[in-house]
């Protein structure tokens, strides 16, 4: 009895070993029975689910791609590309970020292809820059509870209002890269004091654009300023969140792509190509976000939207940084 | 010249002694000191930036922020872990097992899905404002960071006292009794001391675990400004200048690691032999607490669960249990159970599988290294300096060790199981410490009189040895797993679609304002874990009773 228990015991500890370090070895069964396919490798900043719809549709598109989509947050992206680039190579052929704030550096690093896609010609310059261009876009708007007793606000200016004190939530910059652009487009067109009045009214800088959206959900702050596709994802599943776009400008924040220079190899194009095309412009739109390309029908007509000049809040990084810190956080 | 070992040992064991401990010293070199060689070397390759990071007063604040929680942290553990577990082993034989098995719940949430069910249970719009119209607004920032790491530690501190007190003889204690002390002052004059000696070890254990958390300081902490040094590296790494953060985060690395290293060998020096997970011993002291004692001591012991495990718990279910987040989540026209069924028709189920196959690999192959480990290196004094060294991965972030480990073996592992697994090894060989101490406190008289009776190596450990060894090794399995089950950050850097972990899911849910799916992951997770507590409490109670059962036969 005892020697069957020891042989169960090591057979199941085996069938553990297999698993835990075996399972990922691709089937010899698979491996044989398909034409050789072209495999890509895609570090994106993106949900799990939307990384998921996006393979399939270009795979679609493309049978002959064998995409493996690696999802995360732009840090967890980013650590793994500084550590892979230390380690003697970046895996990935694309990387995809939700900001355009460290696309610089890693162009300067000479880890970006300078490839520039098909249909991207006419692409605004401000989404757009060395080795990277955006084929979506985020807007930083101003979102509100619905359960609110307050008035909707209409602009960024109506939020120093004393009927909004204490209400106010917004991002980090130090944390978040889209607050990072908002930040430094409105201390450009409204100033710092713009800022000290927020925080005068009791407006209170937590951490991400997300954290915003979940505060204003649940009612800990009637009023954020985040982004559309928070407000939009919570309204979507029926969270008492509604959107405000400001009348003085929503701040959009370009979603970088580019080829990983070492990997940039036909699919990689191909690719690229693909996310700038039609099909691939209604595959944001269908998961919604905002396309680069051609009227989005997620932002309402007429809506004012301001482009920030990113090389520019890029190189006054670290002032924005200082004084969004001794405004809010000292 | 000092010999490196102190009692020589017969001819051909020593042989196999030093086999051991060579083969044993390979796979800790590869799995340890390679990668933190990697780590330094990557460090050193950015010059004096490393140095000058170090000195900035971003560094030096988030030092300090670690420093000071982690200590408040702690001396608020130790406090209600002493005070619980006084409480728990004042109770009747009968009942001390349960009421131990629930004041260890707290222990079986992960801390990040702890931190985030009670900003779900006590902010304003949490369920404490919706149903009695207080909230804390405290919650994000230093206190809540401290706050949360002491209620989430208190249970190991629980887990060493409670042990403790189980190996204090009971004859001092009576004997003042005897004499007409009170029970307090006899507890001060014949228990305490004891108590008080082993303040350090459990202290330094609980220090270690508060200054290396992620989860608590990333959902309280940083919302609120506040920052400790793994968010601070975590947040260095999230954006701006690739060179400049990943030289940030490296100095930062190494100094949590200088500072574990300095708390270590404090620990070593003003801490005692006597080691901490273990509950072994005869004619133990007995409490024997007053029945209005009792009750008092458990009305609180309740009352402070009801307050940071079970209104929290119900708040996370809720919030799971709702069908948008942000609707009022006590109105039952609100609920569904899509947020469960979304997670089975997804992959997350496949990524609990992973997570619970690789923890239980990684807390069994470490259990199974830890008693060779303590067997082989229990006569040379001198290799026991390795146990300083293998604390230092504990205390570095979760993300660091996953760049070491992506710099040292991704070029033959990358986007395996077993990188994970390595990481996991890496991350949680500390853990092993206690054991490998416990093991030259086992009283060596038994194996002697096994070895004049004619028993064999193997005979004489298992009959000798095993016995004390047993429940340690147990704890040392249990804490493997439920460490590595509930990273959140190594398995992130680490996996490919393949080998995706509940870390990916809980850590992408969290990061996208996923709320309803981050607290349906975590309340599956901690149901599945607390039932498990629950299990292995039922069968340890039945293997007590059936060896009970046949030593009688026997």
């Amino acid at each position: 009895m005892q020697r069957h228990r020891k042989s169960a015991a090591l057979l199941g500890a085996a069938g553990l070993l297999m698993v835990v370090c075996g399972a990922s070895a691709p089937s010899a069964a698979k491996a044989q029975s398909a034409f050789p396919k072209q495999s890509l490798t895609i570090y994106a900043a993106l949900t799990t689910a939307n990384g998921a719809t996006l393979t399939q549709d270009f795979e679609r598109y493309d049978p002959n791609a064998n995409v493996t989509m690696v999802t995360g947050g732009t840090g967890t992206i980013l650590s793994r590309v500084a550590a892979e680039q230390a380690a003697g190579g970046v895996h990935a052929n694309v990387i995809m970020l939700a900001d355009p704030t460290s696309m610089a550096s890693l162009s300067q690093e000479k880890l970006l292809a300078s490839y520039v896609p098909k249909g991207t010609k006419n692409l605004a310059k401000n989404l757009k820059g060395p080795g990277w261009e955006a084929p979506y876009l985020f807007n930083n708007v101003i979102i509100y509870h619905k359960g609110m007793s307050l008035p909707i606000p209409t602009s960024w200016k109506d939020l120093t209002k004393p009927i909004y004190k204490n209400e106010i939530e917004l991002g980090n910059p130090s944390y978040s890269g889209t607050t990072l652009g908002m930040v430094g487009y409105l201390s450009q067109t409204l100033g710092w004091k713009y800022f000290h009045q927020l925080e005068s009214n009791g407006a209170v800088s937590v951490a991400s654009t997300n954290t915003v959206g979940v505060d204003v959900a649940a009612g800990t702050k009637d009023i954020g300023i985040s982004l559309d596709v928070v407000a939009r994802n919570f309204e979507s599943a029926g969270s008492p969140v509604g959107i405000v776009w400001p009348k003085d400008g929503a701040v959009v924040a370009p979603a970088p792509v580019g080829i990983v220079a070492k990997n940039n190899n036909a699919t990689a194009r191909i690719f690229l190509n693909w996310l700038f095309s039609k099909a691939g412009q209604n595959a944001w739109q269908r998961m919604g976000y905002q396309r680069a390309i051609g009227q989005s029908l997620l932002v309402p007509a007429h809506t004012k939207v301001d482009n920030p000049n990113w090389t520019k809040i890029m190189a006054q990084e670290t002032t924005i940084l200082n004084n969004f810190q001794k405004i809010f956080v000292q | 010249m000092t010999r490196l070992w102190q009692s020589p040992r017969m001819g051909g064991h020593r042989v196999w002694s030093w086999i051991g401990i060579g083969v044993l010293l390979a796979i800790f070199g590869i799995i340890i000191l390679w990668p933190l060689g990697e780590l330094v070397t990557a460090a050193l390759a950015q010059g004096l930036g490393v140095v000058r990071e170090l000195a900035t007063t971003e560094t030096v604040s988030a030092l300090e922020n670690s420093v000071i929680a982690s200590l408040l942290a702690t001396i608020l553990a130790l406090a209600i872990g002493l005070g619980m577990a006084l409480v728990v082993f004042g109770l009747s034989e009968r009942s001390r097992t349960w009421w131990f098995t629930i004041a260890m719940l707290p222990l079986f949430i992960p801390p990040f899905v702890d931190a985030f069910a009670w900003l779900e249970a006590y902010t304003q719009g949490g369920l404490s404002s919706q149903l009695m119209h207080w909230s804390f607004s405290w919650l994000y920032g230093f206190w809540g960071v401290v706050i949360l790491l002491a209620v989430h530690t208190a249970p190991l501190a629980l887990l060493s006292f409670y042990a403790a007190l189980g190996r204090i003889r009971g004859h001092a204690y009576n004997a003042a009794r005897i004499f007409g002390a009170t029970g307090t002052r006899a507890f001060f004059t014949a228990v305490w001391p004891h108590i008080r000696s082993i303040i350090p070890s459990i202290g330094g254990l609980v220090f270690i675990f508060c200054i290396g958390d992620f989860g608590i300081p990333l959902v309280l902490g940083l919302p609120g400004h506040f920052l400790m040094v793994t968010t601070d590296i975590y947040q260095d790494l999230s954006y701006a200048a690739i060179p400049g953060s990943f030289t940030q985060a490296l100095s930062l690395s190494l100094s949590l690691a200088i500072f574990a290293v300095a708390a270590i060998v404090i620990q070593r020096i003003v801490g005692t032999q006597e080691t901490t997970l273990a509950a072994v011993g005869a004619h133990p002291w007995s409490s024997n607490l007053s029945s209005r004692a009792s009750k008092i001591g458990v009305g609180a012991v309740v009352g402070y669960l009801l307050f940071v495990l079970v209104f929290p718990f119900l708040s996370l279910m809720l919030t799971a249990l709702v069908r948008a987040y942000g609707l009022v989540a006590t109105a039952p026209r609100n609920w569904t159970l899509a947020n469960f069924t979304a997670l089975i028709r997804g992959s997350v189920g496949l990524a609990i599988l992973h997570s619970v196959l690789l923890a239980a690999a990684a807390a069994t192959a470490l259990a199974i290294l830890g008693v060779v480990l303590s067997e082989v290196i229990r006569n040379y004094v001198r290799l026991a300096i390795v146990q300083s060294v293998i604390w230092i991965p504990y205390t570095v972030p979760g993300s660091v060790i996953g760049i070491t480990m992506i710099l040292t073996f991704n070029r033959w592992f990358y986007g395996t199981f077993f990188i994970i697994f390595l990481a996991y090894l890496a991350k949680f060989w500390g853990l092993m410490d206690p054991l490998i101490a416990f093991r030259r406190d086992v009283p060596k008289s038994l194996e002697r009189a096994a070895r004049i009776f004619g028993a064999k190596a193997g005979r004489t450990y298992w009959t000798a040895v095993w016995p004390w060894m047993s429940s340690l090794t147990g704890s040392l399995w249990l804490l493997v797993f439920i460490n590595a089950l509930y990273e959140l950050t190594m398995s992130s850097l680490l996996y490919t679609p393949r080998t995706e972990t509940l870390a990916v899911v809980v850590l992408n849910a969290q990061q996208q304002g996923n709320v309803t799916t981050t607290a349906a992951v975590g309340t599956l997770i901690a149901l599945l874990m607390m039932a498990g507590a629950v299990l292995i409490n039922v069968g340890s109670r039945r293997l007590r009773a059936s060896s009970k059962e046949s030593e009688v036969v026997g």
